[in-house]
């Protein structure tokens, strides 16, 4: 176990590139904020898998099926993994973490808290919204300067990327499809193209702590603009439009650059007050109950 | 042909470009490592690799076959078969030497030989408790470090 003096210390210890570990004696504030930074991913991962759940009896053919099966159970994984990294940190049950979800009092993505209407939409999460939290998650892994969060996220991080492929192989067949395929995946770009932009979050504040302390290492603007210069060509290789009137290219820099954001969506999500976010929760609610079997059986044999 | 054999007597330039193919979720482990790749085989027309996966459900099969004929065909003008061997032999013991110590530090996977469980690959301890006997993918148990307090992944 290691202590530090004053945060300065402490602040130098990160700057330097340690890694805490769980039994060290960080500094509270420290502490707090991982662990928010924690089990926001954990219920993101978590109401994530439950949503591709419910599209696994829908998917067109065993491939997909099998590629839905994979992703399903990956999310529920990483839920796992993560809630018992968050847990650890003793700021809150692992049983609190779960009440506080289900009951709405904590947060998760923001794309999770919109409708999936048709299998196009899923495909446009698989492609767009994965590797915008692909993206977002190695901006994390990169420092995450708290030791046994970095570790689970090095796996989590190598099997989202592996996601992104199964998202890129869909779309390529949807892409390559027939007229009614091709409009399907256009109109679910057009409901998905401003949540995934927005999942980086509105530009990093000047002092923002995630960042002084190296839980992550890029600011979400950055992220957010690199992510654009990427997906806006791709999209218009396959022939599809994206949903903004202002989105040009810089004259001068070559870059990407759109349209003012509105936010308002995003704050609406942020406070379980999105077009889906009571479904979904009550959807999280059921399935919670209707596993608690499970749960028990588990822990009576254990 | 077992793969020592299969090293021996290959074209040394399909063996390295199977080296080259990395495993989609480790990205920096090669699937010869993981001991997925069974067999080459070569005749005057095609050259045929035999994959045994983790296991027979392995969701990662068909990127796997797809890096696999990529890689070789940049190499090799014959014909490339990719064939999988779902018999359900694949065991730890094929990991090699460097795969076991790559999965372990860069990881935190732990691998199972037998029935007890392996030693903390973070902090040597045996303070391994099992936790979920399948964890984000079903070739892998979810452990708990009590010692240096990580959760380790189990392969094995």
């Amino acid at each position: 176990m290691r202590t530090w003096n004053d945060i300065e210390e402490f602040e130098a210890f990160l700057d330097g590139g340690g890694l805490v570990e769980a039994d060290d004696g960080m500094p509270d504030a420290f502490r707090q904020e991982v662990f928010r930074f924690i089990e926001f991913h954990a219920n993101s991962e978590l109401m994530g898998g439950l949503t591709e759940r419910d599209w696994i009896p829908h998917s067109p053919g065993v491939r997909l099926k099998q590629i839905f099966l994979a992703k399903t159970q990956d999310e529920i994984g990483h839920a796992h993994l993560l809630y018992m990294v968050a847990a650890d940190m003793g700021v809150k049950t692992r049983e609190q973490m779960t009440n506080d979800l289900l009951e709405g009092r904590t947060r998760f993505h923001n794309v999770f808290h919109y409708r999936a209407e048709t299998w196009a939409d899923q495909i446009a999460i698989a492609f767009l919204v994965d590797a915008a939290a692909f993206a977002s998650q190695r901006a994390v892994f990169a420092e995450c300067s708290y030791g046994p969060y970095k570790r689970i996220l090095r796996r989590i991080v190598g099997e989202e990327g592996f996601h992104m492929r199964h998202g890129e192989e869909m779309v390529l067949r949807l892409a390559n499809g027939s007229e009614t395929q091709r409009k399907l995946f256009q109109d679910a770009i057009n409901r998905w193209w401003w949540p995934a932009v927005q999942l980086f979050g509105p530009d990093s504040p000047p002092d923002d702590p995630l960042l002084r302390w190296h839980i992550k290492s890029e600011r979400n603007e950055v992220l957010r603009h690199a992510y654009v210069q990427k997906y806006v060509p791709l999209l218009q290789g396959y022939g599809f439009t994206i949903p903004d009137d202002g989105l040009h290219r810089d004259p001068d820099t070559g870059q990407w650059m759109m349209s003012a954001i509105d936010w308002e969506p995003l704050r609406a999500t942020l406070k379980n007050d999105g077009p889906d976010s009571a479904r979904r929760l009550a959807n999280a609610v059921r399935n919670h109950f209707e596993t608690r079997w499970f749960r028990d059986a588990i822990e009576v044999s254990a | 042909m077992t793969l020592a054999d299969v090293a021996h007597r290959t074209d040394s330039l399909i063996m390295s470009a199977l080296h080259a193919v990395m495993d989609p979720e480790y990205g920096t482990v090669s699937i010869v490592d993981l001991g997925i790749v069974d067999a080459v085989d070569e005749t005057a027309e095609r050259v045929t690799v035999q994959l045994l996966p983790t296991m027979a459900g392995c969701p990662a099969r068909e990127v796997i076959e797809h890096d696999v004929k990529a890689a070789l065909s940049r190499v090799d003008r014959r014909k490339i078969d990719v064939k999988w061997r779902l018999d359900g032999s694949w065991t730890p013991e094929r990991l090699s030497h460097s795969a076991c110590e790559q999965l372990g530090r860069e990881f935190s996977v732990a691998i199972r030989h037998g029935e007890a469980l392996p030693t903390c690959p973070l902090c040597l301890t045996d303070a391994l408790r099992e936790v979920a006997a399948v964890g984000p993918t079903r070739c892998r148990a979810v452990a708990w470090c009590s010692h240096c307090r990580n959760v380790i992944e189990i392969v094995g």
